[in-house]
């Protein structure tokens, strides 16, 4: 099986490792707003800074990470180019429906940018919690917003992240049993993806309803033996020096 | 031996109107190790669902210590153990302790409880060294003794393996027959579901055939080892081989 680490949890006794998870989850939501405000090379520059560093000091496969990027090239090449097409500007190339503007594409690049950022953020989230106290963390927030069911949004924002993994997993592996089939003879993009896609939600509906059934065979009813939350002063320190470096970063760049 | 689990004139027809389970009855005493046998589609697995209240029958029904599962599914599941097939669906958890915690968390064991049931069930199947590994970095052999541990972690009374050895190498089903033995030895009461008799019937007490839906042989397995191939089951290699040899564990 294709083993990727991208989303995955990864066991190792570092500082972000051992934060609570509630302090983990506001600070990963404000990193996340702060990277949505960057809107100018320094600010991107300094952002992707401060992730390459949590995820040296999470100590994740950094390398590995930035290969396994490549998954997400066609989201990102869509996005760059629908910016690139859609905000005018100086042209630079002319496509059917439109020009390639200059103003489109840097907005194009930054906009991919961000996004390669924020699975950053996302990785460094799940690459350092385990799913019961991301689970548990999600709750406990939760239930302070009225009229939500925090113990169901919590499981289901827990099972997007054992989930998420496991399909990559399953669309390279299925991605390469196809090539080992020479579906890259076929010259139609699209029925090459469709080629893919059709087993591939095939699969992942089927594998959910299994999900499903093993869990209420462990008698998975939403109610759950509680975590124990302990937070210290490393996890309050943690979380001023991120309002501080996000605040500033809002502010000055 | 008293009765733990039966199952009553169980009847189960799918949406479609295909009818997989016609009139079953049987009765599953304590500490018994029974093997349920059967070619593909023949109706074991969908059988199986319907004892812990996965499946809820279209006619009949399913008594746990007399009395109907649909009281108590929760109590039923808890004492019901059930593994599956693909031992990869029924991981949930990012780390071995935390996916063998899911099931006493469930139950809303106090914590020091679920911590005590999860040291106790990893040493059983010898995984303690392993807590923080990643599930589905482990071997199939290994992934299926951690589908285990998270069954046992429940303390049920009786487990349901669904065929345990697929897709596994020799070692692999060694680890997991061995698991098999241990945990009947230790008081539970064993249902293997499996075509693959040569692996394990010399262990069990009693050979249950399904075919076609229905439980058409229902005894001792030296009685009734001679007929399985009439069921489109393969009768372990070897003229009047006794059943005593019919194990991977010499």
């Amino acid at each position: 099986m294709a083993e990727l680490s991208i989303f995955h949890y990864h066991s190792q006794q570092t500082y972000l490792h051992q934060l609570d998870s509630r302090i983990k989850l506001v600070c990963m939501l404000l990193f996340t707003m702060a990277t949505g405000f960057a809107d100018s090379i320094s600010a991107l520059i300094f952002m992707t800074l401060i992730i390459t560093t949590l995820l040296f000091l999470a100590r994740l496969p950094v390398l590995k990470l930035f290969r396994e990027l490549r998954y997400f090239l066609f989201l990102l090449l869509i996005t760059m180019l629908v910016h690139a097409w859609k905000i005018p500007g100086t042209p630079l190339l002319f496509l059917p429906g439109g020009f390639l503007t200059q103003e489109g594409l840097t907005s194009g690049v930054f906009y991919g940018w961000r996004i390669i950022l924020l699975l950053f953020l996302s990785t460094i989230l799940t690459g350092t919690t385990t799913l019961s106290s991301l689970r548990e963390g999600i709750k406990s927030l939760l239930q302070s917003v009225p009229f939500l069911p925090a113990e169901k949004l919590a499981t289901m924002f827990s099972l997007v992240f054992v989930f998420i993994p496991l399909l990559l997993d399953k669309a390279v592996e299925m991605e390469e049993a196809q090539k080992a089939r020479c579906v890259e003879n076929r010259k139609n993009p699209i029925k090459r993806l469709l080629f893919l896609v059709c087993p591939y939600l095939y699969h992942t509906f089927l594998y959910a309803e299994e999900v499903i059934t093993a869990m209420e065979a462990r008698c998975y009813t939403g109610k759950r033996t509680d975590s124990v939350f302990h937070i210290t002063v490393r996890d309050w320190l943690c979380l001023v020096f991120t309002i501080i470096i996000c605040l500033s970063f809002v502010l000055y760049l | 031996m008293s009765v733990i689990l039966e199952v009553e004139n169980l009847t189960h027809k799918f949406s479609n109107g295909f009818t997989v389970i016609k009139e079953v009855n049987l009765q599953v005493k304590t500490g018994e190790f029974i093997i349920i046998a059967g070619p593909n589609g023949s109706g074991k697995t969908v059988l199986i669902k319907h004892f812990n209240g996965l499946l809820l029958p279209t006619k009949g029904r399913v008594l746990l210590h007399g009395q109907p599962i649909t009281k108590d599914l929760l109590f039923t599941r808890q004492r019901i153990g059930l593994l599956f097939q693909n031992s990869d669906s029924q991981i949930v958890g990012q780390t071995v302790v935390e996916d063998v915690a899911f099931g006493p968390e469930n139950l809303c064991l106090s914590r020091a409880e679920v911590e005590e049931r999860v040291e106790r069930a990893l040493q059983v199947l010898d995984l303690t060294h392993l807590s923080q590994a990643r599930p589905y970095t482990l071997s199939g052999g290994l992934k299926r003794r951690l589908a285990i541990a998270g069954i046992l972690a429940m303390a049920p009374q009786i487990i349901v393996f669904d065929e345990p050895f697929t897709g596994l190498d020799y070692s692999g089903v060694i680890q997991v027959l061995k698991q098999i033995i241990t945990l009947h030895q230790k008081g539970h009461t064993i249902v293997v579901v499996t075509h693959d008799l040569e692996k394990i019937l010399a262990h069990a007490d009693r050979l249950v055939i399904v075919n076609k839906g229905r439980i058409v042989r229902d005894g001792k397995p030296g009685e009734i080892i001679d007929e399985v191939e009439e069921f489109e089951i393969r009768k372990p290699y070897g003229k009047q081989r006794r059943v005593e040899t019919m194990t991977w564990l010499s």
